[in-house]
C-alpha cells in the first residue's frame, strides 16, 4: 500500500520566505516518495491554512500529514488537531522547523533553502513510518492529599475543599499552623500573623470536606496520576478525641521539656498544644524512646517518672510510681547497685542522677501504715514460694496481687532472706526491710517462718497443696579455696559470719582479721568486723582495684574505715600456730583467669611469698547453692538449679525457680527481676497462657553529634551529694552510714533529670482529666488512603547559624536567631512580647545581621527572599518597642514585592542605621570603654569604605531558608526530584512552576524555595487550581508516546527497570511462567531510557521507534 | 540465487517429525510448523517460487532459528536445513526486508563501518604481548574490540586478544595482527546479506593475501574464514592450534583442580566437527568433566548471529548454565558470541530465579592463565 | 580541502537543547547552516545505533545536546547519555574515527547563543579535521 502524504510549507509571511525559496522547496518536495501534494501558504497556522490540511485529508484522501513552519513547540499541537478534524489520527502528523532552525538563524538563502529540502525530506520520510496512536484517559479519583499543613497546605486544602472535594491534610506536627503560627507580625503590612492565620486555621478543623490528619506521617506511596494509594501512619497523640482541651492535665504533668514552638525559649509539658490556637485544639503527649535508665534496670522501673513526681513535690504519688514496678522499694533505694546511674544521659553533660538515694528518698517519707492498699480479688489458686528471699518475696507480691493465695516458706526466724542475714544493719537496717516485708504481708502474702522444706515439709507436700511452686532458696553455702589449713583451722565461712552477726548472736572477733575475697560480702565482713572490734582489718583479694567485683563506693567507705586492702593477690595456706591461726601466706599476682569450669588459673610471681598476720580469717570468696536432694530437680553448674531461661520452670512439673539459686550470687535487682518473671511465668503458666517474652533493648551509647547537642543545651549542674556519718562515728555501731536527702536536697538533684523519655508514664494526668480522653497505651495506627492527586507543602528548615562560628551563636546568649526574635517580640511567647535580653533587660542597640547562611558559597548560594523584609520588620518591632539603636548589616536591600519597597522607605525615615556590608565577626572582646560588657559587630562599611565596629546589645541573625533535612526521604516517597539547591524541582522554573516531573504531585510553598507568605499562598491557590482541574475534568490524558514492549522478545532481564526512574517497566512472569517485562503506562514518561538499555530491541518508544528515528537520519545524511 | 540442489533439498523433507522432537527452540515455543525446520523449509519453498509474501510472521519463522544445526544432523532426509534457511534469508533480504537484528542493528552498522577503508584502526593498546602488524602468522581477533564498549558488561575483549597473543608468545611466535580487519562477515553471511558478505571477504582477502595461518578466537570467525573465504592460508580455531603446539611440546600448562565443563559452539562443533581440540587441550590440566549433552549433541546457547535474542533463547541460555552448572564450576566456551550470551545472562539486573552460580571464561584465556614456561 | 562543508546531525533533547535551539533562532543567533537537528525527547533516548548510523551515512559529527546535570526532565536520562557517549567515543577511536566527531553537549533551555556557538565550534573543529573517512559522495550542500 502507497501512503499518501501532504507536504505543507509556511511562509510565515516573509519570516520564512525571505531566507528559504519556498517555492523551490515546494516543487521539490512534490518529487518526493509518497508525496501525494506539495502545497505553500502564507501562513499555514491561520484558519485558512488547517483548512486546506483539512480539506486535503477528506479530498485527496491523505493518510500523512507534514507541515514545514515554525517550532514544533510553537504549533505541533495546532497541526495535530487540523489532523484529528480531518479524519487523521494526530500522530500521523510530522512537524519540520524551518524557521526557527533555518530562516531565522541562517543569512545565506541558498544554504537555508537546501536545509529546508532536508528537513522536509526527513520529515516524510519519517511521517510513512509513523502509527496512529491511541490517546488514553484514566478516571481521577476526586480526592486530594496535601503534605503539610503550614499556610501552603491550609491554603490549597480550603480552596479545594471549597468545591466540595474530599481533602487529607497531612501534618507531622501535633497542630497546623507550621512556620507562620510561629512568626509574630509579616511585613510589609504588619498584620499579627496569628491573627491573619488562625481563622483559616479553624476553618480547616471545622471544614467537612477536610480531613485533617495532625501528628501523621505519609509512610508509603503507589500508584500513578489520578489513582494514587497512599499509607499515612497517624502516630499516636496518647489523648483521644474527648479531650476538651480544658488544660487541667498540664497542670498535673510533672515533665518539663523546651518547647519547639518556642524555639526552645521556654518549656513546655510532656501533655500540651503547641500554642493556644492550636488546630486540631486536642492535647498530645510527647514521648521518646524508652530512656536509657529504665532499659537499663532489671525490672524496667518507671525511673523518670519517681524522679519527675520529686521534683515537683508529689512524694506520695513517687511512691505509688515505684510500687507499680518495685515491690521492694525501700530495699533498692538503700543496696541496688543502680544500672540506672550508670545508663543515665545526664552523664554526658555532668554527673548522672542520683536515682537510688531519690528512690530511697522517697520511701523514707512514707508511712507504710498510711498506704492505700490496692484492691485484690482472689482467683482461687495457691503458690507456695520457698525462701523469702528478694526473688522470693518478689514473686509473691506479684501473685498476691493478681489475686493469688501465696505462702512463703523460710528457713530462718526472719524474713528477708539474705538482705536479713547476708546485708549488715548499717547498709539496710532492719525496719527498712521490715517495712517492705509488711506491705506485701498486707497484701495477703504468708510468711511461714522457722520453716525449712525438706525436713519437716517436703517439696512434695508443697505440690500436693499449691498449684505452683516457686522455689529461691537463694545461694548459702560459702565456697571453699582448698589451700592447707583451710579445713583442719577454723576458717570462718563469709556468709555464715553475717548471718550470725546480723541474726543477733553473739560473735567476738580478735584484733587483726584477714578477709579473703573481693566482692561485696567480703567488704561486708571487713566493715562488720571493724565494727565488732577488730582494730586491724586486711582483704586480701585477687582482683586489682579496678577489677573488684565489689561496688566502688562500698570499697571507698572500707577504705575510709580504715580497712586495709591487698590486691592481687593469691593467699596460699593458712598460717597456725599451736593449732590457732597466726595469719596467711599470700603471693603477689602478675594476672589470672577463669576458665570456663569456674576454675582460675593464677600467674604468681615466685619468691614473693609473704605472711599477712591475723587472729582470724574470714573466707567471702563466693556462695552456691545448697539444693536439699530430696527436691529430685536437675542441676547445673555450681550446684545451680536447670530452668528454661525464659519461662524458669525446672525439670520437675510445676515447679519453677529463680534468683541466686539458679544464677548464683548476683545482685538485689536481679533476684527481684527473677521473681517477677517467675510470677508471670507461674501465672501465665496457671491460666493456660503463652508467656509472652519481652526483651528490652540495651541502651544504646550516643553519638558525638547528640552528646554535643545535649550539652549545648544542659547547662553544667553537679550532682547534690548525699550526707554520710563520718568514718569515725559508723566504727562504733551498726548505724546508717548514709544519711538520706532532705525535701530540697530530693527536690534541686531531681530536678536535673533530662526528661530523655518525654512523658514518664507517672499517669498524673489520666487522675484528672475528667472527660477520661488519656490512654497511654495507645499505637500509631496506619491509614490506606485513595487520592487522585497530591500537593506536597512540607516546607523549609532553618539554617543552624552556630555553624558560622565568627557570629557566636551559641556562644553569646545575646545572638539569636531572626525566628527567635519572632517569638521573643510576640505577645503571646515567652516574654509576653517584651523584647527583652537574656538577663531581662531592654537593649539599647541590636545589630541585625542578613545574610546568614544565604548568598554564601560556603553555605547556600541561594538567597532566602525573606529575609531584607522581616529584617525591616523587626527593626520597626525594635523601634517601637524599646526605642533602641538598630543597624542594618545588608549586602543588598530586596525589597521586590508590593508595598515592600514603600516599607524600606518607612523604616529609612524611622531612624534605622543600615550600614551595607556583610558583617564579619561577633564577639564581646572590648578594646573600648564603651564596648565593654557589649557585642560588638565588626563590619566594614562598603558604601563609604570604612571599617566599624558597633557595640550593640542583641545580634539578631537573619539565617537561610534550607530545604528540610529529610527532603531526599520525602522526594524519594513522592518520586520527584531536587534541585542542586536540594529543594524540591518544578516542572518548569517559570511556565509550570507547580507541577513535577511525576504527573499527579505538585510543590507548593517553601519545599520548592524560599518564599514569602504573599508567594506562598498564590503558589497555593496554584496547586488547589492544578489538582481542581484534574478532579474538574474527571480524567487525564496520558502520554501517548510511552514505552511499548514485544512481549515475545522480551526476556526480562531487568535492564530496562534499572534505568528506569518512574518504576514503569516491571518483570512480572508471562502464562508460561517465563520473566518478561510489563510496562505501566500511565507512570512512564517517555524519555525512553529503558529502550536504549534494552539488548533485545524488545522496548521501543511509541512515536520514537528505531524506524522512525533511524528514516530521519538516514534521509538526512543521504545527500 | 538457490541452487537447483538446495531446491530438491527442501523436498526431501518427508515431514518425518524427528526435527520437531529435537529442536530446542520449538520445545520452547511450542507453536506452529513455522518454528520449527519441517515449517521452515516449506516457507522456504514458498518463498522461492513466489507463492509466499514477506511479512513479519514469514520472517520471524526464518529468523527464528539459531541455526544450531542439530535437526540437520539428526535429519533421517539428509536436508541442509541451515543452507537452506540461509538462502530463503538472502531472499527476504534481496527483497528489501530488513533484518531483525538484536541491539537495534548495532553491529550490523559497526560491521559495515569496518568495510570502509580509510579508517585509522586504533585499539592495539588493547593487546598485552610481542606482535608484529605484518607477516605470514596471523591472529585474527574479529570484531571483539567493537563489540565491547557497546555491551553493558565486561566483555573481556583485551583479556582474551591478550591470551591469545601470550599463546602465541609462549611458543616463540610473534604473531600477526592486522588491525584494519573488517569483520569477519559471519553474521552478515548468516543473515543473508551475501552482497555485503562478499564486500567484507573481499577486503579480509586482500588484507590477508600474504598469510600462511590463520588462528580465530572465535568459533563463528573460524567457520566463516575456513569455509566460506578461498585463503591460501591455514586456518585453526584456537583450540586446535594450541593442542598442536601442545603435541609438538611447545606449551605446556601447570595442572589446575578448577571444575571445568566445555560448551560446544554450534560453528565449531556440528558445522566443523571439531570437538577434540578444546577437551584435549582442557583434560591436560584442568578437572574435566562432561556436560549432560556435548559434542555433537550439544545444546545450542541460543542465539545466532545477534539476530534471535528473545525469550525463548533465553530459555536455552538458561538450560545449557544449569547443566553447565551440574557439571562444573566453570563453563568455557570458545566463542566470542556464546560467551557473550552467557554472560548477558549471568549480569541480568533482574537475576532468573533458578540461575546457578557459575563463571563463564573463554577458552582462550583460561588457557592462557594455566599456561606454564617450559 | 578549503571548500569542504561538515554536515552535522544533532540529537536535541525536547526540553532544554530542543528549545534552546529555538531560542537561538527567536533571537537571531546566526550559525552555520551545516547542522540537522532531530528531536527526541531526551538525550538519554539516544541510542548508539543512532549515532553509528548517522555516521555510516556520512555525517561528519554528530551532536548530543541534553539538559544540563540536574535538570533532565527525566531526573538521570542526560547521565544516562553521558556515560553512553563515552562508550561510543571508545568506540569511534577502535574503529578508526576521530571521537571529536562525536560530542556531548549540556545546554539549558535559554542557552540559544550557547547552542549556535556549539554549532560554531563542531563546524570549525570538523573542517579542521576534514571529512569523515566513511563520507561516501561530497559534503552537504554548503
Amino acid at each position: 500500500m502507497t501512503l499518501k502524504t501532504g507536504v505543507y510549507i509556511c511562509h510565515c509571511g516573509s519570516n520564512i520566505a525571505r531566507t528559504v525559496d519556498v517555492k523551490q522547496v515546494t516543487e521539490y518536495n512534490a518529487t518526493l516518495d509518497s508525496v501525494e501534494v506539495a502545497r505553500d501558504y502564507l501562513y499555514m497556522c491561520s484558519d485558512l491554512g488547517q483548512e486546506l490540511i483539512k480539506n486535503d485529508i477528506k479530498e485527496l484522501g491523505l493518510d500523512r500529514v507534514v507541515v514545514a513552519s515554525c517550532s514544533p513547540r510553537m504549533h505541533e499541537l495546532t497541526f495535530r488537531k487540523a489532523c484529528v478534524e480531518g479524519g487523521l489520527n494526530p500522530y500521523l502528523y510530522t512537524h519540520a522547523n524551518i524557521r526557527e532552525h533555518c530562516s531565522w538563524v541562517h543569512r545565506n538563502g541558498d544554504l537555508a533553502t537546501e536545509k529546508a529540502k532536508d528537513l522536509i525530506r526527513a520529515s516524510v520520510r519519517r511521517v510513512c513510518h509513523q502509527e496512529p496512536l491511541e490517546v488514553k484517559e484514566v478516571p481521577v479519583n476526586p480526592n486530594t492529599l496535601i503534605v503539610g499543613g503550614g499556610i501552603a497546605g491550609i491554603t490549597a486544602a480550603l480552596k479545594i475543599a471549597a468545591s466540595e472535594n474530599r481533602v487529607y491534610l497531612v501534618e507531622r506536627e501535633p497542630s497546623i499552623g507550621g512556620r507562620m503560627s510561629q512568626l509574630n507580625m509579616t511585613f510589609p503590612t504588619l498584620d499579627c500573623s496569628e491573627c491573619i492565620l488562625t481563622p483559616k486555621m479553624t476553618d480547616v478543623g471545622n471544614n467537612p470536606y477536610i480531613d485533617l490528619m495532625a501528628s501523621s506521617e505519609i509512610e508509603e506511596v503507589s500508584g500513578y496520576v489520578g489513582n494514587f494509594k497512599v499509607k499515612i501512619r497517624k502516630k499516636a497523640r496518647f489523648v483521644t478525641e474527648k479531650c476538651t482541651a480544658c488544660g487541667d492535665c498540664i497542670k498535673e504533668c510533672p515533665v518539663e521539656v523546651l518547647s519547639e514552638f518556642e524555639e526552645g525559649l521556654n518549656k513546655r509539658k510532656a501533655i500540651y498544644i503547641p500554642f493556644a490556637q492550636s488546630i486540631p485544639n486536642k492535647y498530645v503527649i510527647s514521648r521518646n524512646d524508652t530512656p536509657p535508665c529504665k532499659l537499663a534496670c532489671p525490672i524496667g522501673m518507671d525511673i523518670q517518672g519517681y524522679l519527675a513526681l520529686v521534683s515537683v513535690g508529689k512524694f506520695q504519688e513517687a511512691y505509688q510510681l515505684l510500687r507499680r514496678t518495685n515491690p521492694l522499694p525501700s530495699v533498692c533505694g538503700r543496696v541496688c547497685y543502680h544500672p540506672c546511674e550508670d545508663a543515665c544521659k545526664r552523664a554526658y553533660v555532668d554527673e548522672p542522677l542520683a536515682i537510688n538515694p531519690l528512690k530511697r528518698f522517697i520511701t523514707d517519707g512514707v508511712n507504710v501504715e498510711q498506704i492505700e492498699l490496692p484492691q485484690i480479688t482472689p482467683n482461687g489458686h495457691s503458690v507456695a514460694v520457698i525462701g523469702s528471699g528478694p526473688a522470693g518475696l518478689a514473686a509473691a507480691h506479684d501473685l498476691a496481687l493478681w489475686g493469688y493465695s501465696v505462702t512463703i516458706f523460710e528457713a530462718l526466724s526472719e524474713g528477708g532472706g539474705m538482705l536479713r542475714a547476708g546485708i549488715p544493719e548499717y547498709r539496710l537496717p532492719r525496719d527498712v526491710l521490715r517495712k517492705d516485708i509488711e506491705y506485701i504481708q498486707k497484701l495477703g502474702v504468708v510468711i511461714k517462718t522457722d520453716t525449712r522444706i525438706g525436713e519437716q515439709v517436703t517439696l512434695d507436700d508443697l505440690e500436693h497443696d499449691h498449684q505452683a511452686v516457686f522455689v529461691a532458696v537463694g545461694a548459702h553455702q560459702s565456697l571453699r579455696l582448698k589451700i592447707p589449713g583451710e579445713e583442719t583451722l577454723e576458717v570462718i565461712p563469709g556468709v555464715d559470719f553475717l548471718r550470725a552477726v546480723n541474726m543477733d548472736q553473739k560473735v567476738e572477733v580478735p584484733d587483726r582479721v584477714v578477709v579473703i575475697g573481693g566482692g561485696n560480702t567480703a567488704i561486708d565482713c571487713a566493715r562488720v568486723a571493724r565494727r565488732l572490734g577488730a582494730a586491724e582489718v586486711h582483704i586480701i583479694c585477687l582482683e586489682s582495684r579496678d577489677d573488684m567485683p565489689a561496688g566502688s563506693d562500698e570499697i571507698e567507705q572500707a577504705e575510709a574505715e580504715g580497712i586495709l586492702i591487698h590486691h592481687s593477690h593469691s593467699v596460699t595456706r593458712i598460717v597456725s600456730d599451736d593449732g590457732h591461726i597466726n595469719g596467711v601466706e599470700c603471693l603477689d599476682v602478675r594476672s589470672f583467669e577463669f576458665d570456663e569450669e569456674g576454675g582460675v588459673s593464677i600467674d604468681t610471681v615466685r619468691g614473693s611469698e609473704h605472711i599477712v598476720p591475723a587472729g582470724a580469717v574470714i573466707l567471702a570468696i563466693g556462695q552456691h547453692p545448697d539444693i536439699p536432694r530430696q527436691f529430685g530437680l536437675s542441676l547445673g553448674r555450681g550446684n545451680t538449679i536447670q530452668v528454661s531461661p525464659d519461662t524458669l520452670s525446672t525439670s520437675r512439673d510445676r515447679v519453677f525457680a529463680g534468683g541466686d539459686v539458679v544464677t548464683g550470687p548476683a545482685k538485689v535487682i536481679e533476684a527481684i527481676a527473677a521473681g517477677k518473671r517467675a510470677a508471670r511465668s507461674i501465672d501465665s503458666y496457671l491460666k493456660g497462657e503463652i508467656l509472652e517474652i519481652k526483651e528490652r533493648p540495651a541502651p544504646e551509647r550516643l553519638g558525638d553529634e547528640e552528646i554535643a547537642e545535649l550539652q549545648k543545651l544542659h547547662p553544667i549542674q553537679k550532682r547534690v551529694d548525699m550526707p554520710q556519718l563520718a568514718p569515725a562515728q559508723r566504727i562504733g555501731d551498726f548505724a546508717e552510714v548514709e544519711q538520706g536527702y532532705t525535701i530540697g536536697q530530693a527536690q534541686e538533684e531531681a530536678a536535673r533529670c533530662l526528661a530523655c523519655g518525654g512523658c514518664c508514664d507517672c499517669l498524673e494526668c489520666e487522675k484528672v482529666c475528667e472527660p477520661k480522653a488519656i490512654d497511654h497505651s495507645m499505637k500509631d495506627e496506619v491509614v490506606e488512603i485513595e487520592v487522585g492527586s497530591i500537593i506536597v507543602a512540607t516546607g523549609y528548615d532553618d539554617f543552624d547559624p552556630g555553624v558560622i562560628s565568627e557570629y557566636g551563636y551559641g556562644k553569646y546568649d545575646n545572638v539569636i536567631t531572626a525566628l527567635e526574635f519572632e517569638r521573643l517580640s510576640c505577645a503571646a511567647g515567652p516574654t509576653s512580647g517584651e523584647i527583652l535580653l537574656k538577663d531581662g533587660r531592654k537593649p539599647e542597640s541590636v545589630a541585625i545581621i542578613h545574610c546568614v547562611g544565604s548568598r554564601d558559597q560556603n553555605y547556600h548560594e541561594y538567597c532566602s527572599r525573606v529575609c531584607c523584609m522581616y529584617a525591616l520588620k523587626d527593626a520597626y518591632l525594635i523601634r517601637e518597642h524599646t526605642g533602641a539603636e538598630v543597624y542594618q548589616m545588608y549586602i543588598d536591600m530586596r525589597c521586590f514585592g508590593e508595598g515592600y519597597e514603600e516599607f524600606y522607605k518607612r523604616l529609612s525615615e524611622k531612624g534605622v542605621h543600615f550600614i551595607r556590608g556583610k558583617a564579619s565577626a561577633v564577639t564581646d572582646h572590648a578594646l573600648a570603654e564603651e564596648e565593654k560588657g557589649r557585642l560588638i559587630v565588626t563590619c566594614e562599611d562598603t558604601l563609604i569604605g570604612s571599617m566599624l565596629r558597633v557595640p550593640v546589645d542583641m545580634v539578631i541573625l537573619c539565617i537561610a531558608l534550607e530545604p528540610r533535612s529529610d527532603a531526599e526521604q520525602v522526594a524519594r516517597l513522592f518520586n520527584i526530584s531536587r534541585r542542586p539547591d536540594g529543594f524540591f524541582q518544578e516542572r518548569h522554573l517559570k511556565l509550570d512552576p507547580i507541577a513535577t516531573p511525576t504527573s499527579g504531585v505538585f510543590v507548593i510553598g517553601c519545599c520548592g524555595g524560599p518564599r514569602d507568605i504573599s508567594d506562598t499562598v498564590a503558589q497555593a491557590l496554584g496547586g488547589a487550581g492544578e489538582a481542581l482541574a484534574m478532579i474538574g475534568k474527571g480524567s487525564v490524558t496520558l502520554e501517548a508516546a510511552v514505552a511499548a514492549v514485544s512481549a515475545d522478545i522480551c526476556i526480562g532481564c531487568g535492564r530496562c527497570t534499572e534505568v528506569c526512574e518512574f518504576h514503569s517497566p516491571e518483570v512480572i512472569k508471562d502464562e508460561r511462567g517465563m520473566p518478561v517485562c510489563q510496562v505501566n503506562e500511565v507512570v512512564c514518561q517517555g524519555c525512553g531510557a529503558c529502550g536504549v538499555a534494552c539488548p533485545t530491541g524488545a522496548m521501543s518508544i511509541r512515536h520514537f521507534t528505531d524506524e522512525q528515528i533511524l528514516s530521519t537520519v538516514d534521509a538526512l545524511v543521504e545527500v | 540465487m538457490i541452487s537447483q540442489q538446495l531446491l530438491l533439498d527442501i523436498t526431501k523433507c518427508s515431514r518425518c517429525g524427528k526435527c520437531t522432537a529435537i529442536c530446542p527452540m520449538f520445545e520452547k515455543t511450542r507453536g506452529w510448523d513455522t518454528g520449527v525446520a519441517r515449517g521452515k523449509l516449506l516457507i522456504s519453498w514458498g518463498l522461492v517460487r513466489g507463492e509466499l509474501e514477506i511479512n513479519d510472521k514469514l520472517i520471524e519463522s526464518l529468523y527464528q532459528c539459531p541455526t544450531c544445526m542439530l535437526c540437520e544432523q539428526e535429519c533421517a532426509a539428509g536436508a541442509k536445513v541451515t543452507e537452506i534457511i540461509r538462502e530463503a534469508r538472502a531472499l527476504v533480504v534481496e527483497r528489501g526486508a530488513s533484518v531483525p537484528f538484536s541491539h537495534r542493528g548495532t553491529f550490523d552498522t559497526v560491521a559495515r563501518i569496518t568495510l570502509r577503508d580509510g579508517l585509522h584502526r586504533d585499539w592495539l593498546d588493547l593487546i598485552r604481548g610481542d606482535f608484529r602488524e605484518s607477516g605470514e602468522i596471523v591472529y585474527f581477533p574479529g570484531s571483539l574490540p567493537y563489540l565491547e564498549p557497546i555491551l553493558d558488561f565486561d566483555l573481556g575483549a583485551a583479556r582474551i586478544i591478550s591470551a591469545a597473543v601470550k599463546i602465541f608468545n609462549r611458543a616463540g611466535i610473534r604473531p600477526t595482527i592486522v588491525k584494519e580487519l573488517a569483520d569477519s562477515g559471519h553474521d552478515t553471511f548468516w543473515s543473508g546479506q551475501y552482497q555485503f558478505f562478499n564486500a567484507l571477504k573481499e577486503k579480509n582477502s586482500r588484507l590477508l593475501a600474504g598469510a600462511k595461518m590463520i588462528v580465530t578466537t572465535c568459533a563463528e570467525d573460524y567457520y566463516i574464514l575456513k569455509n566460506e573465504y578461498s585463503l591460501d592460508a591455514e586456518v585453526y580455531h584456537i583450540s586446535q592450534f594450541v593442542r598442536d603446539l601442545v603435541r609438538e611440546g611447545k606449551l605446556a600448562f601447570s595442572k589446575g583442580v578448577e571444575r571445568v565443563t566445555f560448551h560446544d559452539p554450534c560453528r565449531l562443533g556440528r558445522h566443523m566437527g571439531e570437538y577434540d581440540a578444546p577437551r584435549e587441550v582442557l583434560k591436560a590440566f584442568a578437572d574435566y568433566r562432561e556436560m549432560v549433552r556435548y559434542g555433537k549433541d550439544a545444546a545450542c546457547c541460543g542465539v545466532g548471529a545477534w539476530m534471535n535474542c528473545n525469550k525463548y533463547s533465553k530459555q536455552l541460555r538458561l538450560d545449557r548454565v544449569k547443566e553447565a552448572a551440574e557439571a562444573a564450576d566453570t563453563l568455557i566456551t570458545a566463542c566470542s558470541k556464546c560467551l557473550s550470551h552467557f554472560s548477558c545472562l549471568m549480569t541480568e539486573p533482574e537475576k532468573v530465579e533458578d540461575l546457578p552460580d557459575i563463571k563463564i571464561v573463554d577458552f582462550t584465556e583460561f588457557a592462557a592463565r594455566n599456561l606454564k614456561d617450559i | 580541502m578549503p571548500d569542504f562543508e561538515p554536515l552535522i546531525i544533532a540529537f536535541a533533547c525536547n526540553w532544554c537543547s530542543y528549545a534552546a535551539s529555538d531560542v537561538a533562532g527567536t533571537s537571531r543567533s546566526y550559525y552555520p547552516a551545516n547542522v540537522r537537528i532531530i528531536r527526541v525527547m531526551c538525550s538519554g533516548m539516544v541510542d548508539p545505533t543512532y549515532i553509528l548510523r548517522a555516521l555510516e551515512g556520512g555525517a561528519d559529527g554528530v551532536l548530543i545536546a541534553g539538559c544540563r546535570p540536574g535538570d533532565c526532565h527525566y531526573i538521570s536520562g542526560n547521565t544516562k547519555a553521558e556515560k553512553m557517549v563515552e562508550r561510543m567515543k571508545t568506540l569511534l577511536r577502535r574503529l578508526g574515527l576521530e571521537d571529536e566527531r562525536l560530542r556531548l553537549q549540556w545546554i539549558s533551555s535559554g542557552e540559544g547563543r550557547l547552542f549556535a556557538r556549539t554549532i560554531e565550534e563542531m563546524v570549525g573543529r570538523l573542517k579542521e579535521m576534514g571529512p569523515s573517512p566513511l563520507k561516501k559522495r561530497r559534503g552537504c550542500q554548503a
